[in-house]
């Protein structure tokens, strides 16, 4: 039995460490936000199954420990969310509306439709 | 302004779920404080995120129903008599401010006395900051002037 | 106490650490938000698995449902409140872009870009040359811009797309 809580521990903790350095390396906010409200999520699920098979697990803190675990599934994905969508609001782009500049001067050079704003629009 | 409806019906449905939850776990740290962590300040912390989440996130007229504007200076004004009533009285029998001790009542020993009287006095604690916190809540969005 | 619950621990507290450092260099607000959101998941699972190698699951589960809480409330307020303040973006000296001509429609992205998706492009293209222009006056390399704000041009109403005056270089800027 502590074997398998360990080994489930040992799955959640993996999950933790993912999201961590997704948190670090990962471009932009929403990216980010996409580790931590479910990569993070699911590690306390499993860190959390894993506590309920330890030996140590009483009756005192079964209750509470199950109290946490449903508050914070219900808790972290929906304040990530409204973290998310303020930021959305706010006007924070995607990441990929970089890459699309290059992407699409090639695309107008192949067209032959050359959009040069920095004379004609501006 | 920040309160008023939450734009996003994920967040008002979820605070609306948990802000009673969060108020029972406020009542619960309240009176567990004798063994538990926390006790008045926190536990009144706690009540107050129960009563400042609705604001928050729900619908105004709604949320200034379930806790209304004067709840909070009435529940801080009676947290402050509480815990002021809790320290004369051992004065009145003979002892310092806040000796529970020295309360003579027939039947009850000074320890289940004193055991009393810290509850007592961490419920005025709780009540006080309850209302201090959801006053400054008020006070800061502008609806404190009924 | 055993010895894996300990390495466990050691482990999520390293993470701790390493998500503090978003909370410090993240660009935005809202990155140092998002990176205070699973800072405070990993001190809950830290406070429960300390409770566990201690022997006092009860006593330290409650500090850690207090804590699960308090966390909870945090990003709900002040996501709120940086949303409806104006400069909620721009705490890493640009301007906010909340004033900006913004995307609208599906952004293509990579191979993903079409020819009938071209408009939506070329808005979000011309908004970023104009940013790059107006806060990189001298040519030099733009740094690598890990969050595309589009940043607002300073005098002009967003949605007139093709007025022809000039922008002034937008000064206390990153330049």
């Amino acid at each position: 039995m502590t074997i398998l809580a360990d080994i489930i521990i040992g799955f959640g903790v993996f999950f933790i460490v993912v999201s961590t350095i997704a948190l670090l390396i990962m471009p932009d906010l929403y990216t980010r936000a996409h580790a931590v409200a479910k990569s993070e999520t699911l590690g306390l699920l499993l860190v959390f199954l894993g506590l309920f098979l330890r030996p140590e697990m009483d009756a005192s803190s079964f209750g509470r420990l199950t109290f946490v675990l449903i508050f914070s599934l219900i808790a972290n994905p929906t304040a990530v969310h409204a973290l998310v969508r303020a930021a959305s609001r706010s006007g924070a782009l995607p990441w990929t509306v970089v890459d699309q500049e290059i992407a699409d001067d090639e695309l107008d050079a192949e067209d032959g439709l050359i959009v040069e704003p920095e004379e004609g629009s501006r | 302004m920040m309160t008023g409806e939450y734009p996003s019906i994920v967040v008002r449905v979820v605070c609306a779920l948990l802000a009673p939850f969060i108020f029972i776990f406020g009542l619960y740290v309240v009176a567990h404080g004798h063994y538990g962590p926390g006790g008045g300040f926190a536990g009144g912390v706690f009540l107050a995120a129960g009563a400042i989440l609705p604001r928050l996130t729900l619908d105004e007229d709604l949320a200034y129903r379930i806790f209304p504007v004067v709840l909070g200076p009435l529940a801080g004004g009676i947290g402050m008599l509480l815990f002021l009533a809790c320290g004369v009285l051992p004065m009145l029998f003979g002892g310092a401010f806040l000796d529970y001790g020295a309360v003579e009542v027939a039947g009850i020993e000074p320890a289940r006395m004193r055991y009393l009287g810290i509850l007592v006095v961490e419920v005025g604690v709780g009540l006080a900051v309850f209302g201090a916190m959801v006053t400054i809540f008020d006070v800061l969005m502008g609806r404190s002037e009924r | 106490m055993s010895p894996f619950l300990v390495t466990t621990l050691l482990i999520i507290g390293l993470l701790i650490a390493a998500g503090l450092y978003r909370v410090w260099a993240g660009p935005t607000v809202f990155d140092r938000l998002v990176a205070i959101a699973l800072v405070s998941v990993n001190g809950v699972i830290v406070l429960v698995i300390l409770g566990f190698v201690l022997d006092r699951a009860a006593l330290f589960l409650d500090i850690a449902l207090a804590y699960a809480l308090l966390a909870f409330l945090l990003p709900i307020a002040l996501g709120r409140y940086f949303e409806e303040r104006d400069d909620g973006m721009s705490s890493d000296g640009l301007p906010s872009p909340r004033r900006a001509p913004k995307p609208t429609g599906v952004i293509p992205h990579g191979l993903l870009a079409e020819r009938g998706r071209r408009e939506t492009a070329q808005r979000a293209i011309e908004a970023r040359r104009r940013h790059q222009q107006a806060s990189y006056p001298h040519g030099e390399a733009a740094p690598p811009a890990s969050l595309g704000p589009t940043p607002p041009r300073p005098d002009h109403d967003p949605d007139d797309h093709d007025d022809t005056t000039d922008d002034p270089p937008r000064e206390g800027g990153r330049s």
